[in-house]
């Protein structure tokens, strides 16, 4: 039987998986796509808790998991809007979206 | 003698007189033994359960009624390019195909059948992986979208209580496949093309989700079949109570599935077909394939929202559900044909213009009213007749609305004379628009 | 050990097919490709969700992450051309394996050893929702109608940001040519 623990293990290596793409890519589209992957996989954990979690007291109260996977969503998409519209930015005053490149002030 | 010669242009059309009414005797012998067509699934459930897990049976009988959905698509490809090129050709008055079997019947799959003929052609520069996937992969949005549509009482394939956002969201993964196989074309026109798509989609998607969010809180469900049942317990049809959101849904989604008013994505005389235009043989045939599909997938969603389904004023109870949606679906899908024989092909700034001034804020004028007419249809729950009375209401306002934005706000004589090529130029190097300051 | 059963059998390859394409989203050296990967991973975790028996946060999964982040990474990506197609590693690519492998096995670890206090059998298929749909409505308009508001004025702020960030003495260039056509 499949239990919380394999969900967990699958989301903590999708967690890892961001990590990588997070800190080992030089470009800022990538490091954003390694956000989006860092999200998902606590947005999996957030409803494998909530799939079999226990002692709530009403079954409505067992979806809160659901609520928190909403509201990341919501800011999933603000981020990323934001963050999209800065790189897109930082390419026009410095034609490059290296993060390396991208070191000086001003 | 020549009474007899007289007739002789007339004998095709006796003959197809003859063999309707032999169909529809055919047919009503039939209707009684294929009135519900779920009972075969469920036959086979029942068998497959006595043989062996519970899984196999409900994997094998969920296999019958997708064979049978898949069969019916394939069936509309075949007929439905058969049904476009005669009627289009119909108003324009010609005769259109008519060499390949009797009536041209067997035209399709000629076409097919030279399509597959034809080379596949790979330009050396294309991202070879996303090339391949691309015509494959816009396939599965295309077939998976038909699953929780009504057909009958009993005939949901997949009735499920997210129907409405189901479809919204299997319907949005075309848009990155639609790009992804205008980018690994590596050509100008088919980035051009896979640009237009994904902004006209994006913007579109908006009235969309507005039109679909009035049916949703006026019937307080987003499953397909409840709205059905909805519309005949209420007996009124939804495109009658909220006409404004039968015309956005219906507009709206024509730009979406590129059709002829709104095909910006694969202008012929302008990009030359857009993001498929380095596509040849069955690839291109794919493409061409999806967009006939989603032209009567959107002919069975509007049926099933807003022309009451598989209801027709007491005939469903005679002949059987399906053939009634099928007929509504086909409908409109001649709809959907005479619009494209008839409407020239807008600009892109145009259909723009007209989804962000026009379409966003009536739709969300047209919710807000909604939502207001839905809160006094609950709390008073004795007079059934008021419902008649918001649809007069509703109209009256559509029609208002319409005239107030056209001829007050004016957003048609919008045109700018100069449309500098910004976005052409920020997308990377169009070679033929270097030189240009601005394009008429 | 693990039997074999209809449901062990989706789950591990859904999550084995989200995995290897999460992975192929920084191993690949093209960046639409990585991007098409993501769009894989996405719709691979809204499996795992419906797995999990959450209907409509698979389904938003899908409308929000695959078919509009993914459009907004789309837009990043052309919008910055001559960066696009190059998806290269930086000079912490092995520290960033690295980092990955030694938080997974420690997470792992914990995981492994730490007992949860979990429902299964009867008790679990109490929680096997008909319709998520209608409780979860009730509980965003409900116990969380504030942070339901702030969520959208966040969205609003989002919105006006992006728009004021991006925007140049370019793009203000079809505005003053209206401006100038109405003098």
């Amino acid at each position: 039987m499949i239990e919380l623990e394999y969900y967990l293990i699958v989301s903590i290596l999708l967690f890892g998986i961001g990590l990588f793409v997070c800190i080992g890519k030089k470009n800022i589209i990538s490091i954003v796509m390694g956000i989006e992957l860092l999200l998902n996989a606590v947005n999996l954990a957030a409803i494998s808790f909530s799939r079999y979690g226990s002692e709530f007291e009403s079954q409505s109260d067992a979806l809160s998991g659901h609520i928190f996977v909403i509201f990341i969503l919501t800011v999933a998409a603000a981020e990323a809007a934001i963050a999209l519209a800065l790189c897109v930015l930082v390419y026009r005053h410095l034609k490059t979206i290296n993060v390396s490149d991208v070191s000086e002030l001003g | 003698m020549s009474l007899i010669f007289s007739f002789i242009p007339y004998i095709k059309r006796l003959i197809v007189l003859i063999l309707i009414l032999f169909g529809l005797a055919v047919g009503f012998i039939l209707s009684k033994a294929l009135f519900d067509l779920s009972i075969y699934s469920n036959a086979v459930f029942d068998f497959m359960i006595d043989k062996s897990s519970y899984n196999v049976a409900y994997f094998s009988s969920s296999l019958i009624g997708a064979l049978g959905i898949i069969s019916f698509i394939g069936l509309v490809l075949l007929v439905g390019s058969w049904v476009e090129r005669r009627m289009i050709a119909k108003f324009q008055i010609r005769v259109g195909p008519n060499r390949v079997g009797i009536f041209g019947l067997l035209q399709p799959i000629a076409d097919a059948i030279k399509l597959m003929q034809k080379e596949v052609l790979v330009p050396a520069v294309a991202d070879k992986l996303l090339f391949f996937i691309a015509p494959v992969a816009i396939f599965i949005p295309a077939i998976l979208a038909w699953a929780p549509i009504p057909w009958g009482p009993n005939m949901t394939y997949l009735n499920i209580n997210i129907g409405i956002l189901y479809i919204f969201a299997v319907s949005s993964l075309t848009v990155p496949i639609i790009f992804f196989a205008g980018w690994s074309s590596m050509n100008h026109y088919a980035l051009l093309g896979s640009m237009r798509t994904v902004a006209m989609m994006v913007s579109y998607e908006i009235p969309i989700s507005l039109s679909l969010l009035s049916v949703v809180i006026i019937t307080g469900t987003l499953n397909l079949t409840e709205i059905v049942l909805w519309q005949s317990s209420n007996s009124i049809w939804l495109g009658l109570l909220i006409p404004f959101s039968l015309f956005t849904f219906f507009f709206s989604s024509t730009a979406e599935i590129n059709r002829t008013p709104n095909d910006i994505a694969e202008a012929e005389s302008e990009i030359v077909a857009g993001y498929h235009i380095e596509y040849s043989g069955m690839k291109a045939g794919l493409f061409m394939a999806v967009e006939l599909g989603n032209a009567v997938l959107l002919g069975a969603l509007v049926t099933s929202l807003f022309l009451n389904g598989w209801f027709l004023f007491g005939l469903e109870n005679y002949i059987p559900p399906y053939i009634i949606f099928i007929a509504k679906t086909v409908a409109i899908y001649i709809v959907l044909i005479w619009l494209r024989a008839t409407l020239p092909r807008f600009r892109l700034d145009q259909l723009m213009n007209f989804a962000w001034k026009m379409l966003i804020p009536v739709s969300i004028i047209n919710f807000f009213m909604i939502a207001i007419e839905t809160t006094i249809i609950t709390n008073l729950d004795s007079s059934k007749y008021i419902i008649y009375l918001f649809a007069i209401i509703n109209i009256a306002v559509f029609v208002g609305l319409i005239i107030l934005w056209s001829k007050i706000f004016k957003i048609d004589k919008f045109s700018p004379e100069k449309i500098a090529p910004i976005f052409a130029q920020k997308i990377g190097g169009i070679k033929a628009m270097e030189g240009t300051k601005s394009v008429d | 050990m693990i039997e074999f059963s209809t449901y062990n059998v989706i789950f591990f390859s859904i999550s084995s097919f989200t995995l290897i394409s999460a992975i192929s989203v920084g191993l690949v050296n093209s960046l639409m490709r990585s991007l098409f990967f993501l769009i894989l991973t996405f719709i691979g975790v809204a499996g795992l969700f419906i797995l999990l028996s959450a209907d409509f946060i698979a389904i938003a999964q899908l409308l929000i992450y695959a078919g509009s982040i993914s459009i907004l990474l789309l837009f990043a990506v052309m919008l910055t051309p001559e960066s696009s197609t190059n998806n290269g590693n930086s000079k912490y690519f092995l520290p960033g394996i690295l980092i990955g492998i030694i938080f997974t096995y420690l997470m792992v670890a914990l995981v492994t050893i730490f007992q949860f206090n979990q429902l299964s059998g009867i008790h679990l298929k109490k929680l096997d929702f008909d319709n998520t749909i209608a409780s979860i409505g009730e509980l965003l308009l409900g116990k969380y109608i504030i942070a339901f508001e702030l969520a959208s004025i966040l969205l609003l702020f989002a919105l006006i940001g992006a728009i004021s960030i991006v925007r140049s003495n370019e793009s203000d260039f079809l505005i003053s040519l209206n401006n100038k056509d109405k003098k």
